[in-house]
């Protein structure tokens, strides 16, 4: 394969030097006028992007001088969120985007942990970014952190995620190697927000390509109507989703290619690939090829990938999820941690140039995680997995960990922040499953007192509640009230049971 | 035949939005109150087409047809007899 990797300076198209910041400078220069990115009809040229990234790194410079504490930007689909992010790595400093759907609450635990020395929202990015001077020469080096993105923490606490420009280079350097996307020619589909991961691969092959990035908003999502019409007048080129938004927009019969002619690949990310959509995708778009990839937020959104095709669908149910990238050594081992061989299920184990450092102030998580594999950082994945046939499967979670729609949650997370609200004294929370996939989460909570309530009061208050600390895509559906929990014989609260009592 | 009718369709919305609320009170917000979203307006679609075999095309769709469970009632009865 693509022997000429290296993991400390990735070639990044034709051999050039430039790190990904100076590559999407570079389009600045050439095509000022190029779309780099647009939502909801807002446009943001590739002028515009590097123009206002300088100025903002150079605010940000002369505002902070030697202290690289992160940014955090805030924000959904604004032309601003780009201009910041850039503006923030090209001062020395990485970004760390929280979207709007954020409870207040998440918002100030995350500042808090993250110290970050600002709030940049879209308004405060517009007024920085006004004047046109040069950028200072400080722009983040391999090692320093690029962007730190928070992730559901099992005990109620979000942990941060550091991710250095290293790694994300190692990672879009991949995907283009393997994609082989046409320069200033692609139209990538970004439908997840920007505080999820999955957002950094539609974001930056776009940007780095001198493509454009089409991103879906909260907005478009919610409106059917306007979705399919935006969508039909995209022109996307590459569409990069979770798949269970694939899945709904498969709902829709003239879901295929007359309406996204130039679909030439959906890359998917962040939940299990079911083979219907798969197969259904190559049905709807017979020129597209479907890819699956896998990977942790920790190891830089994806590590593993393969191509769907019919041969694929054939022969295995569930689907792979691939083979690791050049560089990256991914195995699995069992509780000793001994490397095991195919055919034999244990834990997913990631090292490479593309692992994270560790959690942002959390040496014990990091710890706990994070290790040293034959010089190279390595990370836990819990999860489960094999090698079948050269390829990787995923086999579930070792611990209380799930994905709801592509959205990581630890179930400790919700139950802490249910037990932190006055009215509950104890809570524990199950996934609904259903046809192998989460589509909710159940609260069985035992209240301090029970009162008057209906069912259903109870249940909107403390939804509104929990809606105060966790974000909408984490708040249970159901809610079952019990004056007691199932106990196993350890003493804990019988899972199980309560799962089987859905 | 309509009651029976009116009866399997918020038996449908309840199952999808997992809640008892929608049998009883009519007149709830569905979007607003967050008992549907995106997700579940398509899982309810689906349900829909399965059960009745009405087709509802979500590039046609509007929230608002769909507001409450009368809303609904109303909206699919006027599909089944067009």
């Amino acid at each position: 394969m693509a022997a000429a990797i290296s993991p400390r300076r990735p070639l990044f198209i034709r051999g050039s030097e430039m790190n990904l910041v100076e590559r999407i400078d570079h389009w600045g220069r050439v095509s000022p006028d190029a779309t780099a990115h647009v939502s909801d009809e807002r446009t943001l040229t590739y002028g515009e992007l590097c123009r206002r990234s300088d100025a903002l790194a150079t605010h940000l410079a002369e505002r902070f001088g030697d202290d690289r504490a992160p940014i955090a930007v805030l924000g959904h689909r604004e032309p601003e969120m780009p201009i910041a992010f850039l503006g923030a790595v090209k001062s020395g400093r990485p970004y760390m985007p929280i979207d709007t759907a954020f409870p207040q609450q998440r918002i100030g635990k995350i500042l808090a942990i993250s110290r970050a020395a600002l709030v940049l929202t879209p308004e405060k990015t517009a007024q920085f970014s006004a004047s046109a001077v040069r950028a200072p020469g400080n722009c983040v080096q391999q090692d320093d952190p690029f962007y730190i993105l928070f992730t559901s923490g099992s005990t109620g606490e979000p942990k941060g995620v550091v991710i250095t420009l290293g790694c994300v280079e190692y990672f879009i350097n991949w995907v283009l190697a393997e994609q082989k996307f046409i320069e200033q020619n692609e139209i990538f589909l970004n439908q997840p927000p920007f505080s999820f991961d999955v957002s950094v691969m539609g974001l930056y092959c776009g940007l780095v390509t001198g493509g454009t990035v089409f991103s879906i908003s909260r907005d478009l999502v919610a409106n059917p109507k306007m979705l399919y019409r935006a969508l039909a007048n995209s022109d996307v080129t590459t569409w990069v989703s979770t798949p269970s938004f694939a899945q709904m927009c498969l709902v829709e019969d003239k879901f295929g290619e007359a309406m996204l002619p130039r679909v030439r690949r959906f890359l998917f990310c962040g939940e299990t690939l079911a083979p219907q959509i798969a197969s259904r995708l190559l049905e709807r778009f017979p020129r597209a090829q479907v890819w699956n990839t896998y990977g942790p937020t920790e190891t830089t959104v994806a590590t593993t990938s393969v191509r769907i095709d019919h041969a694929i669908l054939e022969k295995y149910s569930p689907l792979p999820i691939g083979r690791p990238m050049p560089g990256s050594e991914v195995f699995v081992v069992n509780e000793k941690g001994e490397a095991l061989p195919a055919n034999k299920r244990g834990e997913i184990i990631i090292a490479g140039p593309n692992v994270s450092p560790g959690y942002l102030g959390r040496p014990d998580l990091t710890a706990n995680a994070f290790f040293q594999h034959r010089g190279q950082r390595a990370y836990r994945t819990g999860d489960w997995g094999r090698f079948r046939d050269n390829l990787l499967f995923f086999e579930g979670r070792i611990d209380e960990q799930i994905k709801l729609y592509g959205y990581r949650i630890e179930l400790g997370d919700v139950e802490a922040n249910l037990r932190a609200l006055a009215p509950v004294r104890d809570a524990v929370v199950i996934p609904v499953v259903k046809d192998g996939a989460t589509q909710s989460l159940a609260a069985f909570v035992v209240l301090n007192a029970r009162g008057e309530a209906s069912h259903f009061e109870l249940a909107n208050t403390l939804r509104k509640q929990l809606g105060e600390r966790l974000p909408a895509y984490m708040l249970p559906r159901k809610f079952v009230f019990l004056d007691a929990f199932p106990m196993t014989a350890n003493g804990k609260a019988d899972r199980a049971r309560l799962a089987e009592s859905l | 035949m309509t009651v029976g009718f009116s009866d399997k369709v918020l038996q449908l919305l309840a199952s999808v939005s997992e809640t008892d609320e929608v049998l009883t009170n009519l007149d709830l917000p569905l979007y607003e109150s967050q008992v549907l979203d995106s997700m579940r307006t398509v899982q309810l679609i689906l349900m829909i087409e399965e059960k009745f075999g009405i087709k509802v095309s979500p590039a046609e769709f509007e929230r608002e047809s769909w507001r409450t469970p009368r809303k609904i009632i109303a909206d699919l009865q006027q599909r089944l007899h067009m």
